[in-house]
């Protein structure tokens, strides 16, 4: 007879510790998993001699990972006045969270303007000539390169100040 | 006739006992399976509490209904200690109350972001329409939400309400409880060698 007791105490705690982990992991909250990547936002900062047909941001991004994919907007610049303007850019940024961290890359057709970091885009970039009534169009492109650190969660606010001078032109 | 009916009698009662039996030992294994059940059930419950006090988490009992349906009141949620980096959207959270220290809060991430050296959060309960908005330093820690067991809470709320007596009292029934179940288990051991 206690032989039949024992399998069934065994069975039976057993069953009961079964019904509890599984009733534990019924009701598991589980984490969400989402990415918490870095978040950029540019928005174009234009004097009256350009125009840029966006208002706000023109870039917003908000799951920048190192290493992951990179992300593209452009800006169309237009010269409004009646002769050429060289135009430079640069960016103000409220914090230096990622001043290291993201890659900017500045190009107008097969001319690059910049290719740096946040950091390095504090600097005005090179000129970019644009003719009476000329539209270019600005490509952006941004990423986190394989192995920045602390980058998780950040995000940055950029303003993509544009610098126009009047060109003079040289009259025959 | 009386002296003939008594034995006849005897002999049906003995009969339908002999009948019964089997009834009858079918329902003590199956009263004896459910009481082990439930000692297994309530041994893993308390294995459940106790083990992530081991792993940086611990029990809290949820007092609003802030949360529901995903934690109901009175439900014991296990919260596990993490970096507040950790954390993503959509996580329930337990942290500092920005307006009482003393009181612990747990909702929903909704929307988080490191800033300098701290972690802005905000949340908001599944079941309220306004949010809250905070920040940790990132050296700082906070809770997530691992899993629950519903309506526990009430019962530990209750054990700390009545202090220490309670506890003692719930022991000693859980004492009384086992031996009463090993003297039931001992008898049947000494039936069935005196059987044999």
């Amino acid at each position: 007879m206690s032989s039949a007791i024992a399998p069934i105490r065994t069975v039976g705690i057993a069953t009961g510790l079964a019904l509890a982990a599984l009733m534990v992991l019924a009701l598991r909250v589980p984490a969400s998993g989402q990415s918490l990547g870095a978040g950029v936002r540019m928005a174009a900062v234009a004097p009256g001699e350009v125009h840029v047909p966006r208002t706000g941001a023109f870039l917003k991004v908000g799951g920048l990972e190192p290493g992951g994919k990179s992300v593209r907007a452009a800006l169309p610049v237009t010269n409004v006045t009646r002769g050429p303007v060289d135009v430079r850019l640069r960016a103000r940024m409220g914090n230096h969270d990622l001043d290291r961290a993201v890659h900017v890359q500045l190009r107008v057709g097969g001319r690059t303007l910049a290719s740096t970091t946040l950091a390095g885009l504090r600097r005005w970039t090179s000129s970019l000539r644009l003719n009476k009534a000329e539209e270019r169009v600005v490509r952006v492109r941004a990423w986190i390169p394989e192995g920045a650190q602390n980058t998780t969660g950040r995000r940055v606010a950029v303003d993509l100040e544009l610098d126009a001078k009047l060109t003079k032109v040289s009259r025959r | 006739m009386t002296a003939l009916a008594t034995p006849r009698r005897t002999r049906l009662r003995l009969r339908l006992i002999e009948h019964a039996m089997p009834a009858l030992r079918m329902l003590r294994t199956l009263l004896r399976f459910a009481a082990m059940t439930a000692t297994g059930f309530a041994i893993g419950i308390g294995i459940a509490l106790a083990v992530p006090l081991a792993f940086h988490a611990r029990p809290l009992v949820v007092l609003s209904g802030s949360m529901e349906p995903t934690l109901g009141t009175g439900d014991v949620s296990v919260v596990r200690t993490i970096a507040p980096l950790d954390a993503r959207p959509g996580d329930v959270v337990t942290f500092r109350d920005p307006d009482n220290a003393d009181r612990l809060i747990t909702h929903r991430v909704r929307e988080m972001h490191a800033q300098g050296g701290s972690v802005v959060f905000r949340t908001r309960g599944d079941a309220n329409t306004a949010s809250e908005d905070w920040q940790v330093a990132s050296s700082q820690e906070i809770g997530r939400v691992v899993y629950r067991i519903p309506k526990l809470g009430w019962a530990l709320m209750y054990a700390r309400s009545k202090g220490l007596f309670v506890l003692m009292l719930g022991g000693a029934l859980a004492l009384l409880l086992v031996l009463e179940l090993a003297s039931i288990w001992r008898t049947e051991e000494n039936d069935s060698d005196q059987g044999a």
